[in-house]
């Protein structure tokens, strides 16, 4: 009898066993990942914030983006710097009228009035912390640059919110990685020591441990794989959700939840499978009498 | 002075002959001190039928144990056609436990499944194709009084009834050596008498069996070798 039929035959002795354990992984699962994808997103959305508060270089009054070039292209040189933007004073003034609401306070100021700036972002914002002040001596050399500012402070602070995010999220995720992977576990264990009699018998009357365990591990990889797209699934829909609720909630700000990238959902799946199989083949093994 | 053809005879006999099992110096320590068996030797020749007896907790079931590999002496070495039992891998065993036939005290059947099931799991794991599992249980059931119960479920039969889909498993694929443990225990005295009738048929037909009894009725009369086990030790070596 082939592999496939023998795990098709194993499920159907205890179907109801095994969707209970599927349930019970699945749901265990989407909780540890919507953690996970908590913390992607917190990371992301500080970095995203960081990247907006990082520089803003102030030009001589009609300092048209040509002249502005040299100051750019130097900028853009750097290997830290993400991306460089040039906002004309009529863009200023406009993004201005969109942060007051009052509009009474712009009464009377024309584009005229205001400098062009350039909004410099860099790529880990973070880490340049500590360098933006040699930056922003550097840029001042520049005739064109009227002004350097940078929200050193809110940076700080905004640093340090990551890092006790981070750190909280971390913790969050490590003991709730454990809580998910003790009943995920337990219940894999549990459902083995149901039957535990039948992998005794067989090891007993010369069954090898692959004809045993064969089916077994056909059935945990299937396991492993309908509670991850259970819980992917469930997990995108929230993802979904989210994003409508929280789009707009800042003003200025695109607030677009993020989703796993291949590479998280590749490194969930990989270790999901490997939990289950491995938690599989472990259980299994305790009653297999060799 | 023996002539060639003599020579190849006592060649054949002594091979048919040849031991199939040794005990040497076997001993069980099960932990902290409990000593289930203590420096038992002995050895069982191809074709023979030996029983062993003595009371319960004499090591009659651990020395059956020992042998197919469930359990490892403490000291010593069992030998199963010339290969040391313990120093088998983890991939071997299984290889081993198909030369021996095993009737369990408490029959080790899967109640939920059909007698069928039951005693066809001793041939699926030899990989045989569906037809000549079909086959081959039928002919055994049909052996031990089972024809017409193949559907029924092994929760659903007797103590008697248990006992013998487990003797119908444990030879279902022709071992080299059975063990039986009280496989009498359960049953009356015409059904006992049956069972022991089957054992001396297979015999017969050339399979060695080691019986483990207490019940000094099964072996007398029977002009068999009979081991005496009394607190782990061998009385008549």
């Amino acid at each position: 009898m082939s592999l496939w039929r023998r795990a098709w035959r194993e499920f159907k002795s205890a179907p109801a066993l095994y969707l209970v354990s599927t349930f019970i992984i699945a749901f265990c699962l989407t909780i540890f990942s919507f953690f996970a994808l908590l913390y992607l997103n917190l990371e992301y959305f500080t970095n995203q914030l960081a990247r907006e508060l990082v520089l803003n270089i102030y030009l001589e009054p009609h300092t048209t983006r040509e002249k502005a070039q040299e100051v750019i292209d130097d900028l853009s040189s750097r290997k830290e710097v993400a991306g460089v933007r040039y906002l004309s004073p009529d863009k200023v003034l406009e993004d201005l009228r969109c942060l007051f609401e009052n509009k009474d306070l712009l009464a009377g100021v024309s584009a005229d009035f205001l400098p062009p700036v350039l909004e410099v972002s860099f790529k880990r914002p973070f880490e340049v912390l500590h360098r933006l002040p040699t930056l922003a001596q550097d840029l001042s050399r520049y005739p064109q640059v009227m002004r350097v500012q940078y929200a050193k402070s809110w940076l700080e602070r905004l640093a340090g919110l990551k890092r006790f995010l981070e750190i909280l999220s971390l913790t969050g995720l490590l003991l709730l990685g454990g809580a998910t992977a003790f009943i995920a576990g337990a219940t894999v264990r549990l459902s083995f020591s149901h039957r535990s009699r039948e992998l005794e018998i067989l090891s007993l009357v010369g069954a090898t441990p692959g004809f045993v365990q064969g089916p077994l591990l056909v059935l945990a990889f299937w396991q492993a794989v309908i509670a991850l797209s259970f819980a992917l699934f469930l997990l995108w829909g929230l993802h979904f959700y989210l994003d409508q609720a929280l789009r707009g909630i800042f003003p200025g700000m695109e607030a677009k939840l993020l989703f796993f990238r291949t590479k998280e959902m590749a490194i969930l799946s990989g270790g999901v499978l490997a939990f289950c199989l491995s938690g599989c083949y472990w259980a299994s093994r305790r009653f297999l009498r060799y | 002075m023996r002539t060639l053809a003599e020579g190849i005879v006592l060649a054949i006999i002594e091979a048919a002959m040849s031991s199939i099992l040794r005990v040497e110096k076997v001993s069980k320590i099960y932990e902290p001190h409990i000593k289930a068996l203590e420096d038992v030797s002995f050895s069982v020749e191809k074709g023979e039928f030996l029983f062993i007896t003595g009371p319960s907790g004499a090591g009659k079931s651990t020395l059956l144990k020992l042998i197919f590999r469930e359990e490892r002496p403490t000291t010593g070495e069992i030998f199963f056609e010339n290969r040391p039992v313990s120093k088998l891998s983890r991939q071997e065993i299984p290889f081993l436990r198909r030369k021996i036939g095993v009737v369990f005290q408490d029959f080790k059947l899967l109640e939920s499944r059909t007698v069928f099931e039951n005693v066809a799991l001793a041939l699926e794991i030899l990989g045989l194709s569906p037809g000549e599992i079909k086959k081959r249980v039928l002919r055994v059931l049909e052996a031990v009084g089972l024809s017409g119960k193949e559907k029924q479920l092994a929760k659903q039969l007797s103590g008697g009834e248990q006992q013998r889909v487990a003797l119908a498993r444990a030879v279902v694929n022709n071992p080299k050596l059975l063990l039986a443990d009280e496989p009498t225990g359960n049953l009356d005295a015409r059904r006992t008498e049956e069972v022991m009738e089957l054992f001396e048929d297979l015999n017969a037909r050339g399979t060695t069996i080691i019986l483990a009894t207490h019940d000094e009725a099964l072996y007398v009369e029977r002009h068999r070798r009979v081991l005496v086990l009394d607190q782990g030790r061998l009385l008549n070596p």
